[in-house]
């Protein structure tokens, strides 16, 4: 086992002081001098966290299939008349209609503008597998299917991966930004992005009701006995230890200070969003992205920037009626108010918002709530999308039909629906809109040469 | 391969000898390959220099057409440069890496351009320049643009005494640089970093032999310290005839250098000669291969390397890297031990081996495992065995034990054992062939025995069993150092104070443990009733917070604050808002001391105590099943069999959640924690959904005791039978683990009893278990082996007892790797989690007030008490860290974010300049003012303020168990200079060492 100092080279100085322990970050308008071209562009993830049950959030309208969803989930079927009418314009779906969650207007309004799109059952999968397949044990099946953790690793770094996918698309496009002051890796939800951790570092800008960032307190600028105490502060901090426990704590705390202060000021600017965008959870973090993406110029991510947010609580084994459509409520208002933020940025067509979520959940219900479900219902949003449209297979929602898997020795179908699309295409798509070229691809999703088609033209070219 | 470097800062200069420096000749063949069209070159140019220090003017030069709009330099220092001061530029310096950004005016140089920056740096030892520039990520030339490589670039080093700058020729001899080391902790010095080419040969070999001696990490047993280990990586190229089987051989320059494990060769040494002989399994050594091995070693005061190296009598020369090369890797045993190993007199008679394919040398092809136990009998004459296994290709051929020989070597056979599995076979020791009987019981002792099973298929063995001594006495010494009674105390509860390090020195670490088994519970659920329900769970919250500073139960308390990390309820997903502090009420007490709460007095409090946290993992496990909390959190409550007329089924929340993160986790495990593996390389699963499903309706029929889901007592007693539970109780079989059937028509509590009996006693909840509490009390990856000797206590305490959790405790803490010298290791130890760095703080303190604000700061640093985020607690215990090369786990570090860092060094300012605000939260989110403020006492300090590195060693004495570096030490010093008064001196002085990444990181 060898040792060596993180490399920090690929993103430059982070700190602009001038002896290496004094941070000043007053001169931003030279900052956005250095910023050139145009080709910026985004992406969102919104990480549903739980398994958000995808098939009370798109729903079959004809009356048939209608039957059939509503025979599966007899508690919790959503009443047909409420739904949301949407038609997509698929050869796939013929002309057969499909529902929103009647939560979800904002969001059906975008997908009627075709800002929106809708990919079927989409779920972790190491290769293609049909259910005879699975049921014999003939192909590589996810390991440990239907465990939140496990799921959620699954879908955040895909298999054969080391590290988040966010994070390989990053690190190949990192040095599009010129004059990096940040990170391009942005996590705003509260807790650790394993889709940002890897090889390149990710900053955390956790959100608050304010909306600001929390900066380094204690020392007043021009006291002599607190300069010496943040320049002993500073150094320590930054000196090799003997043990990499202890430089990597010493290298987060660096980092930490460096960029919330820079964060800070720039976050601090006084010109609001005016888009009204909601203080819930979830909007608070698209809040604190709208802002990113506004100070991209001067943070010097002029280029790139990947986000990663989340909203938890879509794991309803119980009371799910009282749950779920809250959860609906408050993705479409963010969701939707922060497409118009970008709107008003003046960059709605680069930068796409699309979820994630570890699986989709039983289409039968238990009691009042759902399990742990495999396929799922994901949806990609922004000028770039080739909204209004179905890509993948609407699946059949029959229990115990072509795509419920059954557990080999349990004889209760429970309608965990074999995916038939894998994040592998899903990711695919949003690389190629992202920049990368196909080695590119290869590299960031290793794993994507087993499903075709590789790409599936939710996005528009690149 | 790269060297490790260490800061000179730690190396006492008290010898430094003139050396002459050496360069790596290799820098300059490698640029000259890639700098064939260089659009930029930098001059580097020393003017100045002194005994520590010197100055450099640092030139860029455009050599394009075009102009440079904004730069960035970077380079890397070899040594231990620290640049104090830079101007017209912005420096970032992190380690050795150094970034230079342009200064704004100075961005633009134009084509063929130049612009310039200087600075003044720190140094130690050697000041070496660097010969590899980046400018904007491109290689750029050095030394005035000149496109032909410098093969060397040499700048002696001054002696120490010496003011004036001196400038030695350049030289094309590379020397490795002799460490001189006698200080404390020594850092290996010397070898150049090498790098890897681009496939050119460097050099052509004019030496039979090559042998690189790279020693990877050092440490002193005590510090500061006389007697150290060291750990070193040997490389090997053959570059005569090819070798069946290879002996190097070579002298210590110290007589008190000593070789203690190695691997995957053996050694024996002489005095200090030694001869190290290729693995007989593998010891073909061809011409032009590369192989290496490893070893631990020992010395006293110094550890210079050897000089002269011998393969089969022919004298080797330096190693020089050629790439590619032929590298012959054995396969390396599958634990390599990474730490002195632990004291060879274990006070046992007890051991253990865990048998699988993979350490066989080398290693089979099967799922074949077992276990092995082994008790020696008092007068060492006999020992008794007992032995299953499963999974093996066939019944075996042959069962043999073999020695001497550690894990990753095999040994000759020693006795022939049955071949069917067998209990209680005794063994009469025999002098045999190769050992005598007296040697056998060393070769025990210091587990150089094991176990090989053979088959038809696998004649050479199919699994194999090292047998390793279970340490379950304390340490050697009873009575700990007051170091080490500090660092215990930190690890063991929420906090040392110099009276709770004064009673265990007195006392001595068994009736310390003695003392916290029998101390009673502080009460942590019967607070308060005057208070309104809203707020009750906040209270629960400030009750943690005050018990952690004040209760003397300090063990109890930590156990259950790691428990409540494995069974999580969590008060974000109680459905009812209103009812949070009630429904957690019963699953506290159950973690702390153990609650058939039945018993539940009028007045909230308990009289029936069944022993929690200090109990057994079993009864927690049943007395959780039935919590009505957990009922509520994981939706355990109110579930029935399949009803096919509406289709409804048992809810899998609970039983899914209590195997994976309660009892077993999802994949097999050995014995040490290590997941086993298929085949095909794939992680094997402990179980599928249908033994989720099994276990579902196996815990049908259980509910609140109240039949109104609108009633908050329903919190107040366990979960019960069902009125209906005949109806309602799933008769019918269910799959249970590794293939057990759990019988149709059982009854409700006949299905809780076998289900929680078959999980808890499944094989991997040992490891599982303990693996996790150790991450919890002392280090966040811990050895396999480390496991492996706690998960053996878990799984019998000695008196035929799984689960004792008072066992288990004591052997985490007092095992060798909790105690011993491991806390200079790489990866060794854990950053404290905001709970305990706030507690530890307060404790260290001697802190006083109602704590009000002591729950929020803690949720804002991201562990909001009792209110996880899920049930996946706040961090994954599988969390890892990479850090350049070095990739470990560190569960604790995933709270370490932007927010939350800032949100801990600002505690600390608070804590120390300010005031924490006395806040209470309610459920509803709703914040007001309540009670007293914290106040802390720094006074006793302040006698010393007159004399700072006296205030500086006091604290880290008393902080930091004597581990403070040299250069934080240094730091801190200089930073008091500037602090007029007493009172200045004594905060800056805590602040810095409370908010330094060293305290950060218990160790």
């Amino acid at each position: 086992m060898n040792i060596s100092r993180r490399r920090f080279l690929t993103y430059g100085g982070l700190t602009l002081g001038a002896a290496g322990f004094v941070h000043q970050f007053n001169n931003l308008a030279a900052l956005a001098q250095m910023v050139s071209g145009n080709d910026y562009k985004a992406l969102v993830c919104i990480f549903l966290a739980g398994g958000n049950d995808s098939f009370n959030t798109v729903v079959p309208l004809d009356a048939d299939e209608y039957a059939l969803y509503a025979q599966a989930r007899p508690q919790l079927a959503i009443p047909q008349e409420e739904l949301l009418r949407i038609e997509p314009a698929d050869l796939t779906h013929g002309d057969r209609p499909y529902g929103f969650n009647p939560r979800l207007e904002r969001l059906h309004n975008l997908w009627s503008q075709e800002k929106l799109a809708v990919i079927c059952n989409v779920g972790n999968l190491v290769e293609p597998i049909t259910k005879a397949q699975f049921m014999a044990d003939e192909r590589v099946r996810p390991l440990s299917l239907f465990d939140h953790s496990a799921q959620q690793s699954q879908c955040q770094i895909l298999s054969n991966g080391q590290s988040g996918w966010g994070n390989r698309m990053g690190t190949l496009l990192s040095n599009l930004n010129g004059n990096a002051r940040l990170p391009l890796l942005i996590n705003v939800s509260s807790g650790a992005s394993v889709y940002l951790s890897g090889g390149s570092p990710y900053i955390t800008l956790k959100s608050s009701a304010d909306v600001g960032v929390e900066t380094l307190q204690g020392f007043e600028s021009g006291n002599t006995a607190d300069e010496a105490r943040l320049r002993a502060m500073t150094l320590m901090r930054r000196q090799a230890a003997d043990a990499p426990i202890v430089d990597s704590i010493g290298d987060n705390v660096s980092m930490a200070v460096d960029n919330a202060a820079l964060a800070s000021q720039v976050l601090s600017d006084p010109t609001p969003i005016e888009t009204d965008i909601p203080k819930s959870p979830l909007g608070l973090q698209m809040l604190q992205i709208a802002k990113m993406i506004r100070s991209r110029e001067a943070l010097g991510l002029n280029k790139r920037q990947i986000f990663y947010a989340t909203l938890g609580g879509f794991d309803t084994h119980g009371v799910q009626l009282a749950t779920h459509p809250s959860l609906m409520t408050q993705v479409d208002a963010a969701m939707s108010a922060f497409y118009e933020a970008t709107v008003e940025l003046g960059i709605e067509d680069k930068v796409t918002t699309f979820l994630l979520s570890e699986f989709g959940r039983t289409a039968n219900d238990s009691n009042d709530g759902t399990d742990h479900g495999w396929g799922g219902h994901l949806m990609a949003m922004g000028g770039a999308v080739n909204g209004g449209k179905f890509y993948g297979e609407y699946p059949s929602l029959v229990i115990g039909g072509p795509l419920d898997i059954v557990a080999p020795g349990d004889n209760t179908p429970r309608g965990r629906i074999l995916p038939t699309t894998s994040f592998e295409q899903y990711a695919a798509t949003l690389a190629e809109w992202f920049g990368l070229d196909a080695a590119g691809i290869a590299e960031a999703i290793p794993n994507i040469g087993r499903f075709s088609p590789q790409t599936l033209g939710f996005m528009q070219a690149p | 391969m790269h060297t490790t470097q260490f800061p000179a800062t730690h190396m006492k200069r008290v010898a430094i000898t003139l050396v002459i420096l050496f360069i790596a000749v290799l820098f300059g063949a490698f640029r000259s390959n890639v700098s064939a069209a260089p659009m930029c070159s930098v001059d580097y140019d020393i003017n100045d220099q002194w005994s520590n220090g010197f100055r450099a003017d640092v030139v860029i030069t455009n050599n394009t057409s075009t102009a440079i709009d904004g730069w960035t330099l970077a380079w890397t220092f070899s040594g231990d440069q620290n640049i104090t001061s830079l101007w017209n530029g912005s420096l970032n310096q992190s380690g050795a890496d150094v970034t230079v950004d342009d200064a704004t005016w100075n961005a633009n140089i134009p084509p063929q351009g130049s612009v310039s920056f200087g600075f003044q740096s720190t140094y130690s030892g050697t000041n070496e320049a660097p010969t590899i520039f980046e400018l904007n990520g491109t290689l750029c030339n050095e030394d005035g643009g000149n496109p032909t490589p410098t093969a060397v670039v040499a700048t002696d080093t001054a002696t120490p005494a010496s003011d004036t700058p001196t400038t030695a020729p350049a030289t094309n001899t590379p020397t490795a640089a002799q460490p001189t080391n006698t200080g404390t902790p020594v850092p290996p010095t010397g070898t150049p970093t090498e790098e890897p080419g681009d496939g050119t040969p460097t050099s052509t070999p004019n030496v039979p032999c090559e042998v690189l001696y790279d020693i990877e990490n050092q440490w002193f047993n005590s510090y500061p310290g006389t007697d150290g280990g060291f750990k070193t990586n040997v490389m090997i190229r053959n570059n005569g005839p090819n070798l069946d089987a290879w002996e190097l051989t070579f002298t210590f320059p110290d007589e008190n250098q000593e070789i203690g494990n190695i691997w995957p060769v053996t050694a024996e040494q002489t005095g200090a000669d030694v001869v190290v002989s290729s693995p007989e399994w593998d010891g073909a050594l061809p011409n032009g291969a590369v192989t290496e091995f490893s070893f631990i070693g020992a010395f006293v005061l110094e550890n210079p390397r050897p000089r002269e190296f011998q393969l089969n009598g022919e004298t080797c020369g330096k190693f020089v890297f050629v790439y590619p090369t032929q590298t012959v890797t054995p396969t390396r045993p599958p634990q390599e031990p990474t730490a002195p190993p632990p004291p060879d007199n274990p006070d046992t008679n007890d051991f253990v081996g865990y048998l699988d394919s993979q350490y066989v040398v080398p290693p089979s092809a099967s799922q074949g495992n077992g276990i092995v136990s082994l008790t020696l009998a008092n007068d060492a004459k006999s020992a008794t065995l007992s032995l299953t296994y499963a999974d093996l290709t066939d019944t075996a051929s042959a069962i043999s034990i073999r020695g001497p020989a550690k894990s990753g070597a095999n040994g000759s056979a020693l006795l022939i054992l049955p071949s069917e599995p067998f209990e209680d076979f005794v063994w009469t020791f025999a002098d045999t062939s190769s050992m005598t009987s007296a040697e056998i019981v060393n070769a025990l002792k210091n587990g150089r025995l094991y176990i090989s099973v053979q088959t038809d298929e696998h004649p050479d063995g199919e699994i194999r069993g090292q047998l390793h001594p279970i340490l379950t006495g304390a340490p050697a010494n009873d009575t700990p150092t007051e170091a080490d009674a500090i660092r215990f105390l930190n690890q063991a509860t929420f906090g040392a104070t110099q009276a709770d390090v004064d009673h265990l020195i007195n006392v001595g670490y068994t009736q310390w443990f003695e003392e916290q088994f029998t101390l009673p519970a502080a009460d942590i659920s019967h607070y308060d009733v005057g208070t309104t329900n809203a707020v009750e769970s906040y209270e629960i919250k400030r009750r943690f917070f005050q018990n952690a500073l004040n209760g003397d139960d300090q063990l109890r308390q930590r156990m259950a604050w790691a428990l409540s990390q494995i069974f999580v309820v969590s008060t974000k997903d109680i459905n009812q808002n209103e009812w949070k502090g009630t429904a957690i009420r019963g699953w506290i007490d159950t973690l702390h001391r153990g609650a058939d709460f039945d018993e539940r007095l009028a007045d909230g409090s308990l009289d029936t105590y069944t022993g929690g946290a200090l109990g057994n993992y079993r009864t927690i496990m049943e007395e959780i099943t039935l919590n009505p909390g957990m009922g509520d959190f994981l939706d355990m409550a109110g579930n029935c069999k399949p009803d096919p007329a509406t289709g409804s089924q048992p809810n899998e929340n609970y039983a899914r959640e209590l195997l994976q993160l309660f009892v077993t986790g999802v994949f097999k495990l050995n014995l040490d924690g290590t997941i086993q593996v298929s085949a095909e390389d794939r992680p094997i699963e402990t179980y599928g959904n249908s033994e989720v499903i099994g276990y579902a309706r196996a815990l049908t029929a259980w509910d609140y005791d109240t039949n109104d889901p609108n009633d908050p007592t329903k919190f107040n007693k366990p979960l019960k039978l069902r009125a209906d539970a005949a109806d309602c109780h799933d008769t019918s079989e269910k799959q249970l683990l590794d293939g057990v059937i759990g019988p149709a028509g059982l009854t409700a509590e006949e299905d809780l009893d076998l289900a929680l009996d078959d999980a808890f006693n499944h094989p991997n909840v040992g490891p599982f278990v303990s693996r996790q509490l150790i991450q919890h009390f002392v280090t966040s990856d811990p050895s396999p082996e480390y496991v492996a000797r706690v998960a053996s206590i878990f799984n019998d305490n000695g008196s035929g007892v799984r689960g004792d959790l008072q066992a288990v405790v004591k052997a985490i803490l007092l095992d060798p790797e909790a105690r011993g010298n491991q806390q200079y290791g790489t990866t060794y130890g854990k950053v404290q989690e905001p709970t305990i760095y706030i507690a530890r703080m307060l404790r260290s303190l001697d802190a006083t007030g109602q704590l009000y604000g002591i729950p929020i700061e803690s949720a804002d640093m991201g562990q909001d008490v009792f209110a996880a985020p899920s049930v996946f607690n706040y961090y994954s215990p599988e969390y890892r860290v990479i850090y350049g090369d070095v990739d470990f786990n560190h569960p604790p570090a995933e709270l370490m974010s932007t927010k939350t860092i800032i949100d801990r060094l600002n505690f600390v300012n608070d804590l120390i300049y300010g005031d924490i605000r006395p806040t209470f939260v309610d459920d509803e989110g709703q914040s007001g003012q309540k009670g007293t403020s914290v106040q802390i006492d720094l006074s006793t300090w302040e006698s010393l303020a007159t004399d700072p590195e006296a205030l500086v060693d006091e604290l880290d004495r008393f902080f930091m168990h004597g581990t403070m570096r040299d250069d934080v030490r240094a730091l801190i010093i200089e930073a008091l200079e500037a602090e007029t008064s007493a009172d200045g001196k004594v905060k800056a002085a805590v602040y810095l060492v409370l908010t330094s990444p060293q305290y950060q990181v218990q160790r």
